[in-house]
């Protein structure tokens, strides 16, 4: 096995041991994922009953839209932003000393020194729910690929602007406001594209792209 | 028979200073070491802090300042001086997290600020005032997560764990979550973390900081067994005198960022005080002007006194108490180090 695979599995093993200590924990933010699912959904269902259809969105893409956001953050959240958050808190606290005096690289080791494995049973959980409430059988496999491909980019997106936020903490110190940013951007765009004036749509597509976290994931299934 | 084997002798002579040499080869070169950083100097007051926004000065602070010295391999070295003296800047410049202002430093052949992997795998830092064991986690993860950084191989691994744990004393520990352990026993369990890939150059920055007494001297016990079984170079920065006693041969004083002293511990001592300290204790009342010619009179009550005298005149000066009054005992001691140390550091503060 390689260096880094090693090192990736053993970070992994050390962070699923920290998951497992704290059953109670993690029980209640499982819990509390589950329990804004359900309510969002029957939410959704009965406003969309009386509704019908808005801008091409149905009760279904709706949902969607929503499992997908949900998917984006908890995939951002494992992948991006718990590693970027310790990252910061290391640079702010003086406690990157131990980090870079390791052979190994702290970039290539990033994506895996701080895993929070209840995100990964939300991802689980939310795939499930898609496969549950969405008829898949109306996509075909491009579409999906597509879907996926665009999934990537919404992370991608997200890491970028992190991780130029967080590589400023060597200069200004404290930035808790901008790496709160992308929380406060997710909360903007709960609802699709369709729901926005023209030009915050332009805004939050060109300028600050967060309609491009999980937005093109579900046009590109419905074909938007 | 005898040109030979006086040949013989001589080539083993050589021989001997041949390999003497080679162990004491410089294992730490540092020449001409600065370290200087730009500070906000911030004005006082509201109109300060507003004035501040727009227009800022700055200070520039030389934390340390050409400093020049040579370490040999296995050689364990004090470092010490006043907070703020440049220690932790020097000790981070050697090993390699920050990057020198001006002049050259090389640690075992390497540029340390260059951080080279192969470097990485020789040193170990270790600062008393910081943790790298996870929180969560028995401190055995943490040192099997150090095994696979510094890629050792298995049986050695389970062979240097062994000697540590049995060396600190730390079997019953090791599977217990750090965030449960005592301060003592998370600094043993860090103490492991720290040199389960037996660097060959360790530096310690304040190791017994926080730490009751008979853990400060199990920790300076196990320093002193670890540099002699794995030969390991030793810079110590502390603010306790006893650590520099019990574990440095050679000590290095460091004031406003310059070297203000390198050497022998004895010959600190013997440099800076030219006196010695005797404590007697008598059978009878003596008068304090009975004591004049004797020496400075540090302490007189009525059962002794301590006088501080001239280091040449010390025999001579015991004897004639001993002729003059009837002792009971008598110590002839060295100065503390701490009030030597302390007169050299109020010395270079006002210079």
């Amino acid at each position: 096995m390689s260096k880094y695979a090693r090192i990736y599995k053993i970070y992994l093993k050390m962070n699923l041991y920290r998951f497992l200590i704290y059953r109670n924990k993690v029980m209640m933010a499982f819990l509390a994922n589950v329990t804004y699912t359900i309510t969002f959904v029957l939410g959704v269902k009965f406003v969309f009953d009386e509704l019908g259809e808005v801008g091409g969105y149905t009760a279904e893409i709706f949902i969607a839209y929503m499992i997908m956001m949900q998917l984006w953050w908890s995939i951002h959240t494992v992948l991006v932003r718990k590693n970027m958050q310790f990252l910061a808190k290391a640079i702010n606290k003086g406690q990157l000393d131990f980090y870079l005096l390791k052979p190994v690289s702290l970039r290539k080791s990033l994506p895996v020194i701080s895993v929070r494995f209840v995100d990964i049973i939300i991802i689980i959980f939310d795939l499930c729910a898609m496969v549950l409430l969405v008829d898949f059988s109306q996509f075909d496999y491009a579409d999906m690929l597509l879907s996926v491909f665009f999934l990537g980019v919404g992370v991608a997106i997200t890491y970028f602007f992190v991780s130029v936020i967080v590589n400023m903490t060597f200069w200004i110190g404290r930035n808790d406001f901008f790496t709160l940013l992308i929380g406060e951007l997710a909360e903007i765009v709960q609802v699709p594209a369709v729901f926005f004036p023209p030009v915050l749509k332009i805004l939050f597509t060109f300028f600050v792209p967060a309609l491009l976290f999980a937005g093109p994931a579900v046009e590109a299934l419905w074909r938007l | 028979m005898e040109k030979r084997f006086k040949s013989i002798h001589q080539c083993q002579l050589i021989y001997k200073l041949i390999i003497k040499y080679l162990k004491m080869s410089a294992v730490i070169q540092v020449k001409d070491l600065t370290k200087t950083f730009k500070v906000y100097k911030k004005q006082p007051g509201l109109m300060g802090s507003l004035k501040g926004l727009f227009k800022r000065e700055h200070k520039e602070i030389r934390a340390v300042d050409k400093v020049n010295f040579e370490i040999g391999q296995g050689e364990m070295v004090g470092f010490i001086g006043p907070n703020g003296a440049g220690k932790t800047t020097t000790l981070k410049m050697l090993s390699g997290l920050l990057y020198p202002t001006a002049g050259e430093v090389e640690v075992l052949g390497y540029t340390p600020f260059e951080r080279k992997a192969d470097y990485l795998k020789q040193i170990s830092l270790v600062m008393g005032q910081k943790n790298q064991l996870w929180w969560d986690l028995p401190a055995i993860e943490s040192f099997n997560l150090n095994k696979e950084i510094y890629e050792i191989p298995k049986e050695r691994y389970e062979k240097v764990l062994a000697d540590l744990i049995e060396m600190l004393d730390l079997k019953e520990v090791i599977h217990q979550q750090v965030r449960k352990l005592s301060l003592g026993q998370r600094m043993k369990c860090e103490l492991v973390a720290s040199l389960i890939h037996t660097p060959k150059v360790l530096f310690l920055d304040e190791p017994t900081i926080g730490l009751d007494i008979v853990m400060q001297k199990r920790v300076r016990q196990f320093i002193k067994e670890y540099n002699k079984k794995y030969e390991a170079t030793v810079i110590l920065t502390s603010h306790y005198m006893d650590d520099v006693k019990e574990i440095c041969d050679r000590v290095m004083i460091i004031n406003e960022g310059k070297l203000i002293f390198d050497g022998e511990l004895d010959s600190l001592v013997k440099k800076h005080a030219d006196y010695k300290i005797l404590n007697v204790v008598v059978n009878e009342t003596v008068d304090r002007s009975d004591l004049e010619g004797l020496g400075e009179i540090v302490e007189f009550n009525d059962h002794g006194f301590t006088l501080n005298v001239k280091r040449p005149e010390t025999s001579k000066i015991a004897a004639a108490i001993l002729e003059k009054f009837d002792v009971d005992d008598l110590d002839v001691n060295e100065p503390k180090l701490e009030d030597i140390v302390s007169e050299i550091f109020e010395n270079g503060r006002t210079k």
